[in-house]
């Protein structure tokens, strides 16, 4: 196995785990932030290098920094004192083997098995932009659109009520 | 590349953005009047999509999108739905306490998605419509902000709705990684060697889950009445209509343009999960008193109606399933118009509402009456011509399989429950007790317009089908059955 | 041009009536009373100039328009000689209807909007050569009936009757839509069609699988039998009409419940022979069940109106074991007591509504004495009550007289027990509500009761008695007409299995081309002169040669209804000598098989 591979999934995995053991919230998003960054290591290795900076941009920049800031916000930074595994927690492992099960098999029965590997195409960001601005710029621009409808949603939604008469 | 064929989606996406923008140099009184202007020109282009012909499929963006006969009628349907909705909404207008104009809006981008929806050819098109659809829902459904009702109904749809996007998007992943393809096309080419495959069946178990939850079929049902319910009536009228009509037309396509070969192995399937969907939608329809949750229930068990259709797994079953949505177009969308102008001040949508409607609007008292005695498919009314047509779809299916005997029974006894309680309606609007207001209720000309289109093409689909029933025959050919 | 104006005439009407203003209170009744007048007239020209004797559908109209080609419906409207009777029936019921609306006072528009629909629905259906249509039109009236029971009806328990009503005779309309569906399907796709005699003359050259015959005859069967109110589905009969408006039970007891009859011997016994004889005998046990079970009940009533509702359905029993006998005179007097019902059920329900209106009541053991005050309706009553036990004079003697001696050859227990039901359980509840209602002691606070005011308020009463009083005596009238086609259904539902055989499809085929052309051609050929073929021909027609022996005892008779009619001794006589002629045309026929067997390819 890869020195590389086994310490990226290393430093995922107890990104994870942390981020859902610790007691304090803002210690467990930065865990999260940990984890993220470990994942997008990852696509790097596999050279996804699209997925891999999507990833850090996305995730690392962006969504991590939107649970640190509702976190400090919402004040929910004390550290509260209920036992840190639920008490269901049995069921939990059950439904998470059964998932690794699944997926297990899942990939079991892919036809990579079945295949001789070939070998994978390295689409690069340009590739892809190319494909999305030819190929599939129609779901890019039913994407923009369904965007500018849930903007609008959003703002609908959370406007302040105006004073007066509408 | 051919652009053109995308002209009406790419026209209607105009409006809603020309709306968006008249709404920043309109005075706030004359706000609510864009709703005509937005009508007008969604009925500008359903005329113009009159003028357009398919008769051989065209294809578009790396046949990701298609026009054929199957995809104009829908896209027709659609747009017809969001003229007679655009006009509601202004009549609901008063009850919406901010941003009329983006509700006319997001109703025109939620068509878009649909009118793209009828067109999908391609998984990735599909997922990105349905997402259309169902993100500008979530929106739609909790307008009325000020209600709890109404955002009960949004965050519900929203937790359901994602869920059932979660299922799709998995499914379609998997058909991906099997068959190496999104295309129906090129995956009907590959079909028959992925189908030995099981995770290829269960991701295409997956997408039938996710476009199960769009119809609300069983057991995919549960959102429906509490959305029903909660949300303003033209956001109900849109998503009875237009959102089930495109899970259909999306169903209708992978079972039988993308997967063929398939899918006539899941007939068994397919027939329990209609006979559940209408003994579940029929059976629960009987206790409601609110009439919207009445009507939302008793979607459900059309949904099941239609899913006969596919269930036949012939051409006859495939062009009742349109028929029916063509007959159910006209009648549902007069049901919510009434319950529109009715329930204005109503708390509750309560049946007793209706109560001594045929004293205070004859026009309405008779609108809702026909629409519930189309909805039961009681000739002369366009339901009854549908419900006739996918009865014969199924009953020849019969002959090859004779657990579709079971499913007729079904069917009946699902459609007597339904008398039931449509008739209650009719009841509570001629000969119940208990109404204190009998003020007459004025309907505005736009309004009576619209009732009087549906009401004449309920009559003109039960009494003249020909010609309905023969185009839907020709768009189906489209399906490879 | 005739039929169509019948049938659209009162949808026209009605569509006028929606255009009117709310307040106007006497448009619509003159709008309803001049419609269902014209209809009337109309009727009764097409009944006139209807060419006796003739097997094959006159008048036959296409309404161009309704109807899809491509699933081979279209609205096509024709009558033969069983339908010819039911049309004039239901325009004479439904002008008699209108003439009894007085507890109308409210609403006026609506109701006779709703109620011409109803009249448009029911002549539509008995005049649909189409099958889709012939459901199409009977399903019309579901609503109207619901709507007017529960706004205009009486009774506590009206909401639960309209209900009743409505849902039973949905599930029974709905159970034989599957089974005409079915039947469509059994034709190879490219001849798919809904038409009637196009469907006829398809199965009597084609065989239909035997499974499929005991497949759909009972879909059929139980379908239209829940609409004609076959025990044990009958409930919903009286309770309904003890509920509903005068007008509405007249329509619906009198003309649309013989819809399912009608449906059962234009369509399911000729279509599906096989079929027929497995589930005819169960119909016949099942018939037993209305004329005794609903005779009983009827015995205990103490409502005018459920006692009437009853009889009513305890009638169609002998309607039943007239189809279920499957020979000409039953059939044709099968045919004849619809017709002769009909009249006899819209005139009772007409009176016990004029009863409750003057009287306020329809409890029998509160009346009494009423004839003293009620002497027109008092009269009318009792003649009603009478003709209701079968009494000669009446249309409906006629009928049950021909149904039993029809059946006595098939079922014989069961006509006998069908024959005492008839005379002595009808006997007792309708001569004891005679006398309880209109004899005995006047009480005190009966003297405000008054009888019908003027002549045209007695005009409906009128018509009715007098045409089945009419009927009563010159039975030719119906039975002549009746008798061609009732023959072509006979003879298609008494062919045998193996049709293969050349003679047996010759004749069959030409049997069902009869009534699939339209123009005239007497099915009455002249008795083939010589001994019988023999072979091949005998075998499929032994049943119908064994049926038609019986009546062959008598001398070879004369053209039967020909001497005028005076006592009751000479028209028993005269009966049983048109039974003969009847079986003596029967066994006509059945040579007609032989011959035309060779005769066949002239065709």
């Amino acid at each position: 196995m890869d020195p590389v591979f086994a310490f990226l999934a290393l430093l995922t995995t107890a990104g994870a785990v942390a981020a859902v053991s610790l007691r304090n919230l803002v210690h467990c998003a930065l865990c999260l932030v940990v984890a993220f960054a470990g994942l997008a290591a990852l696509y790097l290795q596999l050279n996804a290098q699209f997925i891999g900076f999507a990833q850090i941009l996305v995730y690392v920049g962006a969504v991590a920094i939107l649970i640190v800031f509702a976190i400090l916000l919402t004040r929910g930074s004390e550290p509260g004192n209920q036992p840190i595994l639920s008490s269901s927690w049995q069921a939990g492992l059950g439904v998470a083997v059964l998932v690794l099960g699944a997926l297990g098999v899942a990939v079991a029965s892919s036809f990579v098995r079945y295949y001789p590997v070939s070998p994978a195409p390295q689409p690069t960001v340009r590739e892809l932009g190319e494909q999305l601005m030819t190929n599939y710029v129609l779901p890019l621009e039913v994407i923009g659109l369904l965007l500018t409808a849930a903007m609008i949603g959003a703002v609908i939604i959370a406007m302040h009520e105006k004073q007066g008469p509408r | 590349m051919n652009l053109s064929l995308s002209i009406l989606e790419f026209a209607v996406i105009g409006a809603g953005l020309a709306i968006l923008l008249a709404d920043l140099w309109t005075p706030v009184p004359q706000k609510r009047n864009l709703g005509y202007a937005a009508a007008a020109a969604v009925g500008l282009i359903f005329l113009a999509s009159m003028l357009m012909q398919a008769a051989a499929p065209a294809y578009a963006f790396e046949k990701m999108y298609v026009l054929d006969g199957l995809a104009l009628f829908f896209k027709r349907f659609f747009l017809f739905a969001a003229v007679i909705v655009l006009v509601m909404s202004v009549e609901f207008a008063d009850r919406i306490e901010a941003g009329i104009a983006e509700y006319y809006a997001l109703i025109m981008f939620a068509l878009a998605g649909m009118m793209f929806a009828a067109s999908a050819n391609d998984f990735i098109l599909v997922f990105v419509s349905l997402e259309l659809i169902t993100v500008t829902f979530y929106v739609l459904t909790s307008f009325q902000r000020g209600r709890l009702h109404s955002l009960e109904a949004g965050v519900k749809y929203l937790i359901l709705g994602a869920l059932a996007s979660a299922f799709l998007v998995y499914g379609i992943a998997l058909v991906f990684g099997v068959a190496n393809t999104t295309n129906f096309g090129e995956l009907m080419g590959s079909a028959r060697v992925a189908s030995a495959r099981p995770v290829f069946l269960l991701g295409l178990l997956l997408v039938l889950v996710g476009l199960g939850f769009k119809i609300a079929a069983f057991p995919f049902q549960i959102w429906a009445p509490d959305v029903y319910q909660g949300s303003p009536a033209p956001t109900t009228a849109f998503l009875a209509v237009g959102s089930k009509a495109a899970g259909f037309i999306l169903l209708l396509r992978v079972l039988f343009s993308a997967v063929p070969e398939i899918t006539v192995n899941w007939t068994k399937l397919l027939m329990v999960i209609a006979g559940m969907t209408i003994l579940y939608g029929n059976l629960c329809a009987i206790p409601q008193r609110n009439l919207k949750r009445l009507l939302g229930y008793s979607s459900i068990a059309h949904a099941g109606y239609m899913l006969l259709g596919v269930a036949a797994m012939n051409s006859a079953g495939s062009s009742a399933i349109l028929y029916y949505l063509g007959a159910y177009l006209f009648t549902v969308l007069a049901a919510f118009t009434v319950i529109c102008v009715v329930m204005r001040g109503v708390e509750g949508d309560d049946i007793s509402a209706v109560a001594g409607l045929h004293q205070r609007s004859p026009l309405l008292a008779a609108s809702l009456s026909l629409a519930m005695v189309s909805l039961a498919g009681i000739p002369p009314l366009a339901g009854f011509f549908g419900k006739f047509l996918l009865l014969k779809a199924v009953v020849e299916k019969g002959a090859t399989q004779p657990g579709c005997y079971w499913l007729i029974a079904v069917a009946i006894l699902g459609v007597v429950i339904s008398l039931y309680y449509y008739l209650g309606v009719v009841r509570a609007i001629y000969w119940s007790k208990g109404s204190a207001e009998l003020s007459d209720i004025k309907v505005s000309w736009p309004i009576q317009v619209s009732l009087y289109a549906c009401i004449a093409a309920m009559f003109y689909l039960g009494l003249f089908p020909d010609r309905l029933v023969n185009i839907a025959m020709e768009a189906v050919k489209a399906l490879k059955l | 041009m005739t039929l169509a104006l019948i049938v659209l005439l009162p949808f026209l009407a009605a569509a006028g009536l929606a255009f009117l203003p709310r307040t106007d209170d006497t448009a619509p009744r003159t709008v309803a009373a001049g419609t269902t007048f014209v209809v009337l007239l109309l009727a009764v020209r097409m009944f006139w100039q209807f060419d006796t004797g003739q097997a094959g559908y006159q008048f036959v109209v296409i309404i161009p328009g309704l109807g899809a080609d491509a699933l081979g419906i279209q609205c096509r409207l024709g009558v033969d000689g069983i339908n010819a009777g039911l049309l004039l029936m239901g325009a004479i019921v439904a002008f008699a209807a209108v003439g009894v609306t007085r507890d109308i006072v409210r609403r006026q528009k609506e109701f006779f909007l709703l109620f011409l629909v109803m009249t448009g629905g029911i002549l539509g259906a008995f005049a649909s050569l189409d099958l889709f249509y012939f459901y199409f039109f009977h399903e019309l009236a579901l609503v109207p009936t619901f709507i007017m029971i529960g706004v205009w009806g009486r009774g506590e328990e009206r909401n639960y009757a309209t209900f009743k009503i409505t849902l039973y005779l949905s599930l029974g309309a709905l159970i034989a839509l599957i089974g005409l569906i079915a039947l469509y399907l059994q034709m190879p796709p490219d001849q798919r069609t809904f038409d009637i005699p196009a469907m006829t003359q398809y199965f009597a050259e084609h065989r239909m699988e035997s499974g499929a015959q005991q497949a759909i005859f009972p879909a059929l069967m139980f379908g239209f039998g829940i609409l004609v109110s076959l025990w044990p589905f009958h409930t919903w009969a009286p309770l309904g009409y003890g509920s509903a408006p005068t007008a509405t039970a007249m329509l619906h007891a009198g003309v649309l419940k013989k819809f399912g009859l009608y449906g059962l011997i234009r369509i399911a016994v000729p279509l599906m022979p096989e079929g027929a004889k497995q589930w005819l005998e169960v119909l016949a046990l099942l018939c037993l069940g209305n004329i005794l079970y609903c005779g009983l009940v009827a015995m205990r009533q103490k409502d005018l109106n459920l006692l009437i509702g009853n009889s009513s359905v305890a009638h169609m029993g002998f309607v039943f074991l007239g189809i279920a006998s499957l020979n000409l005179v039953g059939v044709t007097g099968a045919v004849v007591i619809m017709i002769a019902h009909g009249l006899l059920a819209a005139l009772s329900f007409a009176l016990s509504g004029y009863l409750f209106h003057t009287a306020q009541t329809l409890e029998i053991a509160r009346m009494g004495g009423f004839l003293k005050r009620l002497p027109f309706i008092g009269t009318a009553l009792t003649m009603a009550m009478l003709a209701g036990c079968g009494l000669p004079g009446f249309a409906n003697f006629v009928g049950e007289a021909l149904v039993f001696f029809g059946a006595w050859k098939t079922y014989p227990a069961i006509t006998g027990l069908a024959c005492w039901g008839a005379l002595l359980i009808g006997a007792v509840y309708m001569l004891r509500a005679v006398r309880s209602i209109l004899h005995g002691p006047l009480a005190e606070h009966w003297n405000q009761i008054q009888d019908v005011p003027h002549a045209w308020a007695k005009l409906p009463f009128a018509v009715l008695i007098f045409t089945l009083l009419l009927f009563g005596f010159f039975p030719r009238l119906l039975t002549e007409k009746i008798r061609p086609s009732a023959e072509v259904v006979v003879q298609l539902a008494n062919r045998e299995g193996d049709i293969r055989t050349r003679g047996g499809q010759g004749t069959i085929a030409a049997a069902a081309g009869s009534i699939s052309k339209s123009q005239n051609r007497r099915l009455s050929v002249p008795p083939h002169p010589g001994p019988l073929p023999g072979g091949e021909g005998q075998g499929e027609n032994s049943r119908s040669e064994s049926r038609a022996s019986r009546p062959r005892t008598g001398a070879p008779v004369s053209d039967p209804a020909q001497t005028p009619v005076s006592k009751e001794s000479r028209r028993i006589g005269d009966r049983r000598s048109e039974v003969h002629g009847q079986g003596e045309r029967t066994i006509q026929t059945s040579r007609r098989v032989n011959t035309a067997g060779e005769a066949a390819p002239r065709q």
